[in-house]
């Protein structure tokens, strides 16, 4: 592709960033804003942090906080409700993927009306947002930034890719600060889910130059801050990092879209809400391993990128060596290693195949994957 | 969608994030679009109502529409006692056409396609058969037409035409526009027609309504006008009119049946009137209308007929009468004036035979006026001055009024010129004024009686004027005095027949007699006779 194209939404990135929320809410033209949250984050008080700086800015507000990690379908809608109800103009979204997603899928159906399965896919939205400002508190799913929403359809036991521009927020704020609140687990599965996000969008057959900058970038910084990160709550130098990482990979696969270790994981925490980041942890290096022999090159550059010394080895012996590399930052930081540890069983694995091949997010994995094959990898990986 | 299509909307150069600015640019042209659009609509609604020209109409709407849909070129063609006819065409001046059976189009196949399955077709200018219209459409280089079918409520009413000069193709949306707006047309040129004959027929109502002479005037149930025609709008009594109609209006309205009652008015006009109730359809009374007739006239001149038909009536017995008693009375009298004379004065019974003879001689007065009244007695006209006639009245009453201390006063003018007629005639009718005036003024209890007799000539009438200041006549009492045996004397003093008999004779002379009187001050008789002849006293 000679012409490409990059989106990504004004971003705030600074410790202390969050404060700007109310102003920068303002600055957008709203009047009443509902914030969307979970109460994990209201627990570690960044929801207060966000109610403060919106009587500061002299914005109303309200809040929704009903929800549970793998946003669902029904959050939505009550989400919706209240923001008709409250008759909010704009939204804030504060948390991790989760939260955001919800606060994306409040504000497409405000505007858009319908039920949220109506817009999976690609390019479905045909009305514009109230304006959108995301804060995010992890440093994983890329949210704040991403034109995706990924929600989960509790009658048809999947997750659902929402896939438009205008699911581009307004406002990105990174605070590396709200790292500090989460604990080891969650640094280690979000952190991995940004690994993830930014192999698969450097590999992705629709990467551009402008995307091989972000993800590369990423990859770097995860390759080096995600131990300490994970090892240290206070270490603010790998939490100002792995916020980076968070948002430079977000841009990545927001522009240059995902792979298979996405599809198939949205397939399995569809139907079994399992946390994303962890299973994405489980299945990145088996995906590598498929998709490596498309494109051996960036494989071997990936290696190179992660620090790993590949000047007296081949491409192949490189990308092998990449794969090597993530196993064990992995095993490292304490991330699960493989399916039957999260609770998967063989007989689970039948029916995610199908779901998996649906997800938009295979379309630009650089290697074609057949039913059999992703039945395969999923075993590979039990 | 492929692959790459999927990809291309994800992260091609056209997925852009929706904005809200582009969004309500959109919206707002979107209802611009619409408020025109409802704009035209309502143009053609708001004139199904009013007798406008639907020339006007068409023109307001394709001057509108312009600004909406793209067109070069727009006409109607109404069907025209089944044959389409062009009725208007638009751009102005585009055609020379107008609505003319010489000018009848000649229906091509898409007319009656367009018209039969009530959907709009396009056709190609140039594929058409030859018609007048396709010269004209060549010319200004019209490529495409597209032909909406004009239908009404049940009936076809015509095709609209629009003409493109590039063979662009018609919107979804403009051609379900232009098929609501067809049908809104069509229906207000259906309405259009409707109305005229409703208002047509209306106007030929009120027309009626205008023409009828005599009054009509329509109350509603509070008694009050709620419509009324020219004459009664006219009638200068209305007021009192109105009041006196109530209790009839009421009855009309509480037994819900006609009704008719004589009304009568100052000046002695005679109305009568007819009211009759008007029903909705659940027949309750809503109204009532009421019907008058002057009837002034009417009764006026039946009087006259009854008085002429009674005149002639008591001519005849009179007449009876008057030669019955002649004989007698010429026997009685004959006798009576021998006896008389064989008769010494000092003689007891000379008293009593010289009352018979002046019995005698008063009946015989009377049957002479009989006669007189009945034209029994012929009398021959000739000329005669009417001051002359006068004076010789005067010389019989001039002693009988001087007893009763009446002054006389006369201003008679000189000039006269002699009238024809009966002087014999004439004279009774004075001696007749003069003894009513002497009448008048025995019952009066003014100090100075007196009566004036005046002559004068008025326009082509002769006028004898008596006046006295006796006790006048009561206006009641006005109307009756000409009719015969009206009296209010005693009953040996007058027989009633004098004024009757006087207006006889008065009438034979081509005159009248009018009478003024005031009660308690007088009264004043005009004699008035018409000037004939060329002869002058």
């Amino acid at each position: 592709m000679s012409i490409t194209k990059f989106v990504m939404p004004e971003v705030i990135f600074g410790k202390g960033s969050i404060e700007q929320a109310g102003e920068a809410c303002l600055r957008l033209g709203a009047k009443k804003a509902l914030i969307v949250s979970d109460s994990g984050v209201a627990n570690a008080g960044w929801l207060d942090k966000v109610i403060k700086s919106c009587q500061d800015a002299g914005l109303a507000f309200a809040t929704f906080i009903e929800m549970t990690t793998n946003p669902k379908d029904r959050e939505i809608e009550a989400g919706c409700l209240e923001f008709k109800e409250q008759e909010c103009d704009a939204i804030i979204g504060l948390g991790g993927g989760s939260a955001l997603d919800v606060a994306k899928g409040v504000a497409l159906l405000v505007t858009n009306g319908g039920i949220i399965s109506d817009y999976e896919g690609v390019d479905k939205v045909h009305s514009p947002l109230p304006p959108m400002v995301m804060i995010m508190t992890t440093a994983g799913s890329g949210s704040e930034v991403s034109q995706f929403s990924v929600i989960v359809d509790s009658f048809r036991e999947k997750k659902m890719t929402i896939i438009s521009k205008s699911l581009v927020p307004d406002i990105a704020i990174v605070d590396p600060g709200t790292l500090t609140t989460l604990g080891p687990d969650l640094t280690a599965a979000t952190g991995m889910d940004v690994l993830t996000h930014a192999i698969e969008s450097y590999v992705s057959i629709a990467a551009t130059p402008l995307t091989d900058v972000q993800a590369k970038n990423a990859l770097s910084i995860v390759s080096r801050h995600l131990r300490p990160s994970v090892a240290s709550r206070h270490n603010d130098e790998a939490k100002k990092a792995m916020a980076m990482a968070s948002l430079q990979a977000g841009l990545a696969f927001s522009n240059a879209i995902l792979g298979a270790a996405h599809a198939i994981s949205h397939a399995i925490g569809g139907k079994y809400l399992l946390p994303h980041g962890e299973i994405n942890a489980i299945l990145l290096p088996h995906v590598m391993d498929f998709n490596r022999i498309a494109s051996p090159r960036r494989f071997s550059e990936i290696a190179d990128i992660m620090g790993i010394d590949t000047r007296t080895l081949t491409e192949q012996q490189a990308g092998m060596a990449a794969i090597h590399f993530v196993r064990e930052l992995s095993q490292d930081i304490g991330a699960p290693k493989s399916l039957s540890d999260v609770g998967i069983t063989k007989e689970m694995i039948d029916p995610i195949g199908m779901t998996a091949l649906e997800d938009a997010c295979m379309i630009t994995n650089p290697r074609d994957m057949s039913l059999e094959q992703i039945s395969q990898l999923l075993l590979t990986a039990l | 969608m492929n692959k790459l299509e999927l990809i291309d909307l994800m992260t091609g150069v056209k997925s852009s994030k929706k904005t809200y600015y582009t969004e309500l640019k959109k919206t707002v042209d979107q209802l611009k679009k619409k408020n025109m659009q409802l704009e035209i609509m309502n143009d053609i609604t708001k004139n199904m109502n009013m007798d406008i020209d639907i020339q006007e109409i068409l023109r307001n709407v394709i001057t509108k529409l312009k600004q909406l849909i793209t067109f070069d070129d727009s006409h109607f063609v109404i069907l025209y006692e089944e044959e389409p006819a062009l009725l208007h065409i638009c751009p102005n001046g585009h055609c020379e056409l107008e609505m003319d059976s010489k000018n009848l189009l000649h229906p091509f196949q898409g007319f009656s396609s367009a018209l039969k399955d009530k959907q709009p077709i396009q056709v190609e200018v140039k594929r058409l058969p030859d018609f007048p219209e396709k010269e004209r459409l060549l010319s200004l280089e019209i490529e495409s037409l597209l032909l909406v079918p004009l239908y009404g409520k049940s009936k076809k009413i015509g095709i609209w035409t629009f003409g493109r000069k590039k063979k662009k193709t018609w919107h979804k949306d403009e051609l379900e526009f232009l098929e609501q707006l067809s049908n809104q047309l069509a229906l207000t040129l259906e309405n259009a027609q409707l109305y005229k004959e409703v208002l047509h027929s209306k106007q030929e109502w009120e027309d009626t309504f205008k023409a009828v002479e005599d009054m009509i005037i329509v109350f509603d149930h509070k008694g009050t006008v709620y419509q009324s025609n020219d004459s009664a709008r006219d009638f200068s009594d209305l007021v009192p009119l109105i009041e006196k109609s109530q209790n009839l209006i009421q009855d009309t309205f509480s037994f819900n049946k006609p009704g008719f009652q004589e009304i009568l008015l100052q000046h002695d006009t005679i109305l009568e009137m007819h009211a009759y109730p008007i029903q909705n359809k659940e027949h309750q009374v809503y109204g009532v209308i009421a019907y008058y007739k002057n009837v002034t006239e009417r009764r006026q001149m039946e009087v006259q007929l009854l008085h002429a038909g009674k005149l002639g009536a008591i001519g005849e017995m009179a007449a009876g009468v008057a030669h019955e008693l002649n004989s007698p009375l010429t026997a009685i009298l004959g006798n009576s004036q021998i006896l008389l004379r064989k008769t010494p004065q000092d003689n007891p019974d000379y008293m009593l035979l010289n009352d018979i003879k002046i019995c005698g001689d008063r009946c015989r007065q009377i049957v002479k006026s009989l006669l007189t009244f009945s034209r029994q007695d012929e009398y021959r006209f000739h000329y005669y001055s009417i001051n002359e006639t006068i004076h010789q009245v005067l010389n019989l009453l001039k002693f009988q009024l001087g007893k009763k201390q009446i002054s006389l006063h006369l201003t008679l003018q000189e000039d006269l010129p002699f009238i024809k007629g009966s002087q014999p005639q004439i004279e009774q009718i004075i001696i007749n004024l003069l003894l009513n005036a002497k009448d008048a003024l025995d019952e009066s209890t003014q100090k100075e009686k007196s009566i004036a007799i005046t002559t004068y000539s008025e326009n082509k009438f002769m006028v004898v004027q008596v006046t006295d200041n006796g006790t006048g006549i009561e206006k009641e009492r006005l109307p009756f005095i000409f009719h015969p045996f009206h009296t209010t004397k005693d009953r040996e003093k007058g027989t009633g027949l004098g004024l009757s008999v006087s207006l006889g004779i008065a009438k034979d002379h081509g005159g009248k007699i009018d009478v003024l009187s005031t009660p308690g001050q007088g009264s004043t008789f005009f004699l008035r006779l018409p000037i004939q002849g060329e002869e002058r006293g």
